[in-house]
Protein backbone atom coordinates (compact mmCIF):
# COMPACT_ATOMS: atom_id res chain seq x y z
CA UNK A 1 0.00 0.00 0.00
CA UNK A 2 1.40 3.38 -0.94
CA UNK A 3 1.61 6.02 1.78
CA UNK A 4 0.40 8.84 -0.41
CA UNK A 5 -3.29 8.72 -1.29
CA UNK A 6 -3.87 8.80 -5.05
CA UNK A 7 -5.44 12.27 -5.04
CA UNK A 8 -2.39 13.67 -3.23
CA UNK A 9 0.14 12.00 -5.53
CA UNK A 10 -1.83 13.23 -8.56
CA UNK A 11 -1.78 16.76 -7.20
CA UNK A 12 1.95 16.66 -6.44
CA UNK A 13 2.71 15.18 -9.87
CA UNK A 14 0.85 18.11 -11.40
CA UNK A 15 2.77 20.62 -9.22
CA UNK A 16 6.06 18.98 -10.19
CA UNK A 17 5.43 19.79 -13.85
CA UNK A 18 6.61 23.27 -12.82
CA UNK A 19 10.05 22.00 -11.77
CA UNK A 20 13.00 23.65 -13.48
CA UNK A 21 16.33 22.34 -12.20
CA UNK A 22 16.60 18.81 -10.77
CA UNK A 23 16.27 18.45 -7.00
CA UNK A 24 17.88 15.77 -4.91
CA UNK A 25 16.27 14.56 -1.68
CA UNK A 26 18.71 13.05 0.79
CA UNK A 27 17.40 11.14 3.78
CA UNK A 28 20.03 11.04 6.50
CA UNK A 29 19.20 8.24 8.93
CA UNK A 30 20.20 4.82 10.21
CA UNK A 31 19.11 3.10 7.00
CA UNK A 32 16.33 1.03 8.56
CA UNK A 33 12.96 0.51 6.94
CA UNK A 34 10.79 3.48 7.68
CA UNK A 35 7.66 5.23 6.46
CA UNK A 36 9.79 8.26 5.71
CA UNK A 37 11.96 6.24 3.33
CA UNK A 38 8.85 4.91 1.59
CA UNK A 39 7.32 8.39 1.42
CA UNK A 40 10.39 9.97 -0.21
CA UNK A 41 10.66 7.06 -2.61
CA UNK A 42 7.05 7.72 -3.63
CA UNK A 43 7.74 11.45 -4.04
CA UNK A 44 10.73 10.70 -6.26
CA UNK A 45 8.53 8.60 -8.52
CA UNK A 46 6.31 11.61 -9.26
CA UNK A 47 8.87 13.44 -11.39
CA UNK A 48 12.02 12.70 -13.38
CA UNK A 49 13.42 15.93 -11.91
CA UNK A 50 13.33 14.60 -8.35
CA UNK A 51 15.95 12.13 -7.19
CA UNK A 52 16.12 10.45 -3.85
CA UNK A 53 18.99 8.81 -2.02
CA UNK A 54 19.96 7.90 1.50
CA UNK A 55 23.01 8.89 3.51
CA UNK A 56 24.19 7.30 6.73
CA UNK A 57 24.01 8.99 10.12
CA UNK A 58 27.80 9.33 10.12
CA UNK A 59 27.51 11.59 7.07
CA UNK A 60 25.16 14.04 8.86
CA UNK A 61 27.80 16.75 9.18
CA UNK A 62 28.30 16.80 5.40
CA UNK A 63 24.83 18.29 5.23
CA UNK A 64 25.33 20.55 8.24
CA UNK A 65 23.02 18.29 10.25
CA UNK A 66 23.22 17.25 13.88
CA UNK A 67 23.85 13.53 14.26
CA UNK A 68 21.61 13.51 17.36
CA UNK A 69 18.66 14.93 15.43
CA UNK A 70 17.91 12.30 12.83
CA UNK A 71 16.20 11.30 10.60
CA UNK A 72 16.55 14.51 8.61
CA UNK A 73 16.04 15.47 4.98
CA UNK A 74 18.39 17.69 2.99
CA UNK A 75 17.42 19.18 -0.37
CA UNK A 76 20.05 19.49 -3.07
CA UNK A 77 19.54 22.00 -5.87
CA UNK A 78 21.51 23.78 -8.58
CA UNK A 79 23.68 25.55 -5.98
CA UNK A 80 24.36 22.68 -3.62
CA UNK A 81 22.43 21.69 -0.53
CA UNK A 82 19.75 24.02 0.74
CA UNK A 83 20.09 25.52 4.20
CA UNK A 84 16.41 24.75 4.74
CA UNK A 85 16.12 21.21 6.08
CA UNK A 86 13.57 18.91 7.65
CA UNK A 87 14.32 17.30 11.00
CA UNK A 88 11.98 14.37 11.57
CA UNK A 89 9.20 13.32 9.27
CA UNK A 90 7.33 16.02 7.31
CA UNK A 91 3.87 14.67 8.07
CA UNK A 92 0.50 16.36 7.73
CA UNK A 93 0.78 20.05 6.83
CA UNK A 94 4.59 19.74 6.69
CA UNK A 95 4.35 17.43 3.69
CA UNK A 96 2.96 20.40 1.75
CA UNK A 97 5.87 22.51 3.00
CA UNK A 98 8.32 19.87 1.73
CA UNK A 99 6.71 19.91 -1.72
CA UNK A 100 6.80 23.74 -1.77
CA UNK A 101 10.46 23.70 -0.75
CA UNK A 102 11.28 21.26 -3.55
CA UNK A 103 9.64 23.70 -5.99
CA UNK A 104 11.42 26.70 -4.43
CA UNK A 105 14.83 25.02 -4.67
CA UNK A 106 14.21 23.92 -8.25
CA UNK A 107 12.92 27.28 -9.42
CA UNK A 108 15.22 29.33 -7.16
CA UNK A 109 12.05 31.04 -6.02
CA UNK A 110 12.33 33.53 -3.16
CA UNK A 111 9.13 34.97 -1.72
CA UNK A 112 10.46 37.62 0.62
CA UNK A 113 9.70 41.31 0.87
CA UNK A 114 12.32 43.76 -0.41
CA UNK A 115 12.87 44.96 3.17
CA UNK A 116 13.66 41.42 4.34
CA UNK A 117 16.00 40.83 1.40
CA UNK A 118 17.87 44.07 2.15
CA UNK A 119 18.30 43.09 5.78
CA UNK A 120 19.50 39.59 4.91
CA UNK A 121 22.01 40.96 2.40
CA UNK A 122 23.63 42.97 5.21
CA UNK A 123 23.61 40.06 7.66
CA UNK A 124 27.07 39.04 8.85
CA UNK A 125 26.16 36.81 11.82
CA UNK A 126 24.88 33.26 11.57
CA UNK A 127 21.20 32.75 12.36
CA UNK A 128 19.78 29.32 13.14
CA UNK A 129 16.00 29.00 12.97
CA UNK A 130 14.25 25.92 14.33
CA UNK A 131 10.59 25.81 13.44
CA UNK A 132 8.74 23.35 15.67
CA UNK A 133 5.63 21.82 14.18
CA UNK A 134 3.36 18.85 14.72
CA UNK A 135 1.61 16.73 12.10
CA UNK A 136 -1.96 17.98 12.33
CA UNK B 1 15.31 33.23 4.39
CA UNK B 2 17.65 30.25 4.50
CA UNK B 3 17.43 30.02 0.72
CA UNK B 4 18.34 33.69 0.38
CA UNK B 5 21.14 34.25 2.90
CA UNK B 6 24.22 32.06 3.38
CA UNK B 7 24.11 33.06 7.06
CA UNK B 8 20.68 31.57 7.71
CA UNK B 9 19.93 27.91 8.37
CA UNK B 10 16.34 26.80 8.94
CA UNK B 11 15.22 23.44 10.29
CA UNK B 12 11.62 22.32 10.24
CA UNK B 13 11.50 20.17 13.36
CA UNK B 14 8.84 17.54 14.06
CA UNK B 15 8.09 18.46 17.69
CA UNK B 16 6.64 15.04 18.53
CA UNK B 17 9.74 13.20 17.41
CA UNK B 18 12.32 15.20 19.36
CA UNK B 19 10.79 15.60 22.80
CA UNK B 20 14.04 16.60 24.53
CA UNK B 21 14.49 19.51 22.18
CA UNK B 22 10.81 20.40 22.41
CA UNK B 23 11.03 20.45 26.21
CA UNK B 24 14.28 22.41 26.20
CA UNK B 25 12.68 25.18 24.16
CA UNK B 26 9.37 24.98 26.06
CA UNK B 27 7.32 24.39 22.95
CA UNK B 28 3.67 24.44 24.07
CA UNK B 29 2.02 25.49 20.84
CA UNK B 30 3.03 25.12 17.23
CA UNK B 31 4.41 26.48 15.09
CA UNK B 32 7.10 27.91 17.32
CA UNK B 33 10.26 29.34 15.82
CA UNK B 34 13.35 29.25 18.02
CA UNK B 35 16.19 31.58 17.05
CA UNK B 36 19.83 30.72 17.80
CA UNK B 37 19.16 27.95 20.31
CA UNK B 38 16.74 29.97 22.40
CA UNK B 39 18.19 33.51 22.22
CA UNK B 40 14.72 34.51 21.08
CA UNK B 41 11.57 32.80 19.87
CA UNK B 42 8.30 33.48 18.12
CA UNK B 43 5.05 31.62 18.64
CA UNK B 44 2.47 31.14 15.95
CA UNK B 45 2.46 31.53 12.18
CA UNK B 46 3.53 35.16 12.26
CA UNK B 47 4.01 37.59 9.39
CA UNK B 48 7.49 37.71 7.85
CA UNK B 49 8.15 41.18 9.29
CA UNK B 50 7.44 39.94 12.82
CA UNK B 51 9.95 37.11 12.47
CA UNK B 52 12.50 39.48 10.98
CA UNK B 53 12.17 41.79 14.01
CA UNK B 54 12.71 38.81 16.32
CA UNK B 55 15.90 37.99 14.40
CA UNK B 56 17.03 41.61 14.53
CA UNK B 57 16.64 41.59 18.31
CA UNK B 58 19.17 38.74 18.47
CA UNK B 59 21.74 40.04 16.02
CA UNK B 60 21.38 43.72 16.89
CA UNK B 61 24.99 43.83 18.05
CA UNK B 62 25.89 43.37 14.38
Amino acid sequence: MPILPKNVSDQVREMFTGLKDPVELVLVDDGSDSELHTLLDEVQALSDSVRYRRASASQASEFGLDQDLLPAIALGGPHGYSRARFVGAPAGHEFGVLIQDILDVSQERIELSEATKRYLEGLTEDVHLQVFTTPT
Amino acid sequence: MAMYSPHVVADMVDANEFMDLTRKHRVRGVPKTVINDGANSVEGAVPEEYLLNAIKAVVQGD
